[in-house]
């Protein structure tokens, strides 16, 4: 994952717009770095392409299924992905993350079911509330999750630091009523991408 | 990741000439920087898929060797679906918007009576409330070499902001549906082997 990072940066400093190059805007984040750990974006399977302005990236993954029945493994009903961010507010100026989105596919049989659960917290800070998305079956369709906190559930970083912003997404199949020896149920997450980062000033000192 | 980067300069590197050489009426932004930033997804997984440049024009061309869905005799339950992901950043020069004129993809399908294919090609910038989707639809029977070209109607091309230096995405799905065929005594498949980016449309802003 870090090479795919590093590639990332790499991009930038031969555009010349690398976050050391550029002045920092005063109304919107800089993304520095993203880094992705967990059963679900496991190395070689999950990309992370940070935009060259360095304000929105997006994550894709070609393996973050959930599944439960014919040919699934007892562990495959569970799998997770830990999205660890640096960003850097304009001066003076705290963040939140404002939303997320998130697209995939399900094909879950009669009975059976799936969440996505997340949540987030700035390392050393508590968690944010515990936000979680289910579908039942029968379905075989596009998933799509647009996640938007309410403002006063938002979790905003403490001001004067850097702290890594982690969100922890959760995916889940479960079989439910379903007849597992008979059919097969999966959710698969393919991209997350953030929708906002909400601004705040931070108390003068 | 680093491998897939430098072809991507290999691309940039080149793009130039076919921008000068197309005869098309578009205006000539002269050479313009492609990355590819990431290709990842169910159907490109790491060391699946390969990134050139196409000698035959176009803004890049990625071979695939396992953007296959299968359903029938010997096919996995989670096979009747595959995604990919392509993240390029196009550097558009001052004054200049492009459009993504489309694409091109070529495959073979082996599919019984019965069942039908869908390949869903969007295009979209960041933060774009108006992605761009292209649907094609296989029917059965069919046993055959597949090519599908997917082009933005000349007349309303999805423009860029001026100047953009952004990220560019496109997003290709592979469906393929049972239907009434009967999965316990045939195989369906369809393989997607490559797709091709035209070349960009250019306008003055």
């Amino acid at each position: 994952m870090l090479k795919l990072v590093l590639a990332g940066s790499l991009v930038a400093g031969l555009l010349g717009t690398g976050i050391a190059d550029a002045p920092t805007p005063n109304d919107r984040v800089v993304i520095d770095s993203v880094f992705l750990n967990g059963s679900g974006c496991s190395p070689g399977t999950a990309a992370v392409a940070v935009s060259p302005d360095n304000t929105q990236f997006i994550v894709t993954y070609s393996n973050f299924m959930a599944s439960v029945g014919i040919g699934a493994s007892p562990t495959d009903m569970r799998k997770t992905c830990q999205i660890s961010l640096v960003v850097h507010p304009p001066a003076g100026q705290t963040y939140a993350l404002g939303g997320m989105s998130h697209r995939g596919f399900a094909s879950l049989a009669t009975g059976a079911s799936a969440v996505l659960r997340k949540t987030l917290y700035f390392q050393g800070q508590s968690t944010s509330p515990l936000s979680s998305s289910t579908f039942t079956g029968a379905m075989s369709d596009d998933v799509l999750v647009d996640d938007i906190p309410d403002r006063a559930s938002m979790v905003f970083a403490p001001c004067g630091g850097l702290p890594t912003l982690n969100i922890n997404l959760d995916l889940r199949a479960t079989a439910g009523t379903s007849d597992t020896r008979k059919t097969t149920s999966f959710i698969a997450l393919n991209e997350s991408v953030p929708l906002s980062f909400v601004l705040r000033p931070c108390p003068s000192t | 990741m680093l491998k897939t980067m430098l072809l991507g300069g290999l691309i940039a590197a080149l793009l130039g000439n076919t921008v000068v050489d197309d005869p098309a009426p578009d205006p000539d932004p002269g050479p313009v920087w492609v990355y590819l930033v990431s290709i990842n997804g169910a159907g490109c997984q790491d060391g699946t898929a390969a990134v050139r440049y196409p000698p035959e024009g176009g803004v890049f061309s990625v071979s695939y060797s396992g953007f296959t869905t299968a359903v029938g005799i010997g096919a996995p339950p989670t096979g009747a679906r595959k995604d990919c992901q392509i993240t390029l950043d196009i550097n558009a020069p001052n004054g200049f918007a492009f459009a993504v004129a489309g694409v091109r993809h070529s495959g073979y399908a082996s599919m019984a009576p019965g069942t039908s294919a869908t390949l869903r090609t969007r295009t979209f910038f960041q933060n774009d409330t108006d992605p761009r989707t292209f649907t094609d639809t296989l029917t059965s029977p069919l046993n055959d070499d597949v090519n599908l070209t997917d082009a933005t109607d000349p007349a309303t091309p999805h423009f860029s902001p001026c100047g953009y230096f952004g990220s560019t995405y496109i997003n290709m799905e592979l469906r393929l549906s049972v239907g009434t065929s009967d999965p316990r005594r045939t195989s369906s498949f369809v393989a997607l082997e490559s797709t091709i980016a035209l070349p960009l449309i250019w306008k003055r802003c």
